[in-house]
């Protein structure tokens, strides 16, 4: 079953095309990275899907509802991990989870409980009474990951989630997303190809606004003729575009 | 239930930091103390006595809000935690709501303060000091209008430029060192465009019972207070869509 379906998606910024027609299906429960360099238009794609920015033209289909006039029934399945941290930096660990649980509408009560599931699930409880703004950087996008998953959301989009962060902390990361994986529809945004190698179900290459090619990577490979994600990603953004 | 919700998150936001606390009631408090007691001894102007001095701190004392709330915003735009409440179910009213509510609250503490630090000074507490206290709230959407206009276009060290400059105003048109009538000229006729020394007067009609002279003042800064509300809303919804 399709989580999201996108028909033609465009956004122009002036005489800019940030998005170029973009068409691609993703499906329930899979974790779809999209690569791409910095203006590639990534996070153009997710600011369109998750409401943030009005598409130019074209739509897309989350769970039956169209993005274009139907975005408030959407918004309570949605949850962004945006590329900062996106936390209140004076509420402490416990009440930022509190907070974000009762902004989509949960009862106090639910809200606590859920919140020290997270904690638990997030290995948080130890910091639980700590303000968001002293947690370490790896801490701070655990937070932030927490902050999205506690709503139940049945898309979530990551975007870069584990920028900046060590290789202790991306590792542990990448152990949480991958058992999100079946449960919950993913969609990632990264500069990281290994990140993308271990947590990827499918891999969407966007480049001027274009899609290039998606896939699985064993797709892409037979597709390219080569075997490095690395390689497949430079030959494709350099104008080989495979056929 | 939102709007509750997003407000308490901003309440305890600007009431963690010491910082905040200190500008927006601390440093008022001590003037009021400092300039009363040495007007007591030293007889400056009648602009520091208590009655004409406690209304004038609570106007200036607005001013922090404007900071503070426009910091507030500006930083929440800047860490992309925005971002993140723009993709949940809340709508702009319930953003702009949860903005002004937890700071009003913040301006009615002040006016409790203010008022019970020139009680202690020795001004009257009557039915005209209670009467004034909605009249002061009014006056107050004019600087909460202001912080999130700020906070909703600018990055939050433009906030802190543009509120100081803010502040200098407020504090020398306002009629809170001088009597405007002792400079006059182009410095008077400003002072009365701009809605600071008519704030500052609606407050001391009213607790001296003067209600005759009220009129104009409040007129002016009721269409102040509009136009800065509508201008916020304007702001905010301009930077959602953004």
């Amino acid at each position: 079953m399709h989580a999201i379906t996108i028909e033609n998606l465009s956004k122009k910024y002036n005489d800019r095309i940030a998005v170029d027609r973009l068409s691609l299906t993703i499906n329930k429960g899979e974790l779809l990275a999209f690569l791409g360099f910095n203006g590639a238009g990534k996070t153009t794609t997710i600011k369109m899907l998750s409401g943030l920015v009005t598409p130019t033209s074209g739509d897309a289909v989350i769970f039956g509802k169209r993005i274009t006039n139907e975005m408030d029934e959407i918004k309570p399945y949605l949850n962004i991990s945006p590329q900062e941290t996106a936390i209140a930096p004076n509420l402490t660990v416990f009440e930022n989870l509190i907070f974000i649980a009762e902004v989509y509408g949960m009862k106090s009560i639910n809200a606590k409980s859920k919140a020290i599931d997270m904690m638990t699930k997030f290995d948080l409880v130890d910091r639980k009474n700590d303000k968001a703004k002293k947690l370490s950087g790896g801490l701070k996008r655990r937070l932030s990951l927490a902050m999205a998953l506690i709503t139940e959301p049945k898309i979530v989009f990551l975007d870069e989630p584990t920028l900046g962060l060590d290789v202790r902390a991306r590792r542990d990361l990448w152990k949480v997303i991958k058992e999100l994986k079946g449960e919950v529809t993913i969609i990632l945004t990264t500069h990281y190809l290994e990140e993308v190698n271990a947590l990827a179900d499918r891999i969407a290459i966007i480049d001027k606004g274009k899609l290039l090619v998606n896939g699985t990577l064993i797709e892409l490979q037979e597709k390219t003729g080569l075997n490095s994600l690395e390689d497949i990603f430079l030959s494709l953004t350099e104008g080989d575009i495979v056929k | 239930m939102r709007t509750f919700v997003y407000g308490k998150r901003n309440i305890k936001e600007l009431f963690s930091d010491p910082v905040n606390l200190i500008f927006t009631i601390g440093l008022p408090v001590f003037l009021l103390l400092f300039m009363v007691t040495f007007n007591n001894s030293l007889q400056i102007n009648e602009s520091f006595e208590v009655e004409n001095f406690v209304p004038s701190t609570i106007v200036f004392s607005f001013t922090f809000l404007t900071m503070f709330s426009g910091m507030l915003i500006s930083k929440d735009r800047s860490s992309e935690f925005l971002t993140r409440m723009y993709v949940s179910p809340l709508k702009a009213h319930n953003y702009i709501l949860g903005y002004m509510w937890p700071v009003l609250l913040i301006a009615l503490i002040q006016i409790f303060i203010l008022y019970g630090v020139g009680i202690i000074l020795g001004m009257g507490l009557t039915i005209h000091t209670l009467i004034s206290i909605p009249l002061l709230l009014i006056i107050a959407m004019i600087f909460i209008g202001l912080g999130l206009v700020f906070g909703s276009l600018l990055k939050d060290s433009q906030v802190g430029g543009i509120t100081s400059i803010l502040i200098q105003v407020v504090a020398f048109t306002s009629g809170m060192w001088f009597s405007l009538d002792l400079v006059g000229g182009v410095f008077k006729t400003i002072s009365q465009i701009l809605p600071f020394a008519h704030s500052v007067d609606i407050v001391r009609y009213v607790t001296t019972a003067n209600y005759s002279k009220v009129l104009l003042s409040f007129i002016i800064v009721v269409t102040y207070a509009l136009i800065s509300i509508v201008f916020a809303i304007f702001a905010f919804r301009k930077n959602m869509k953004n």
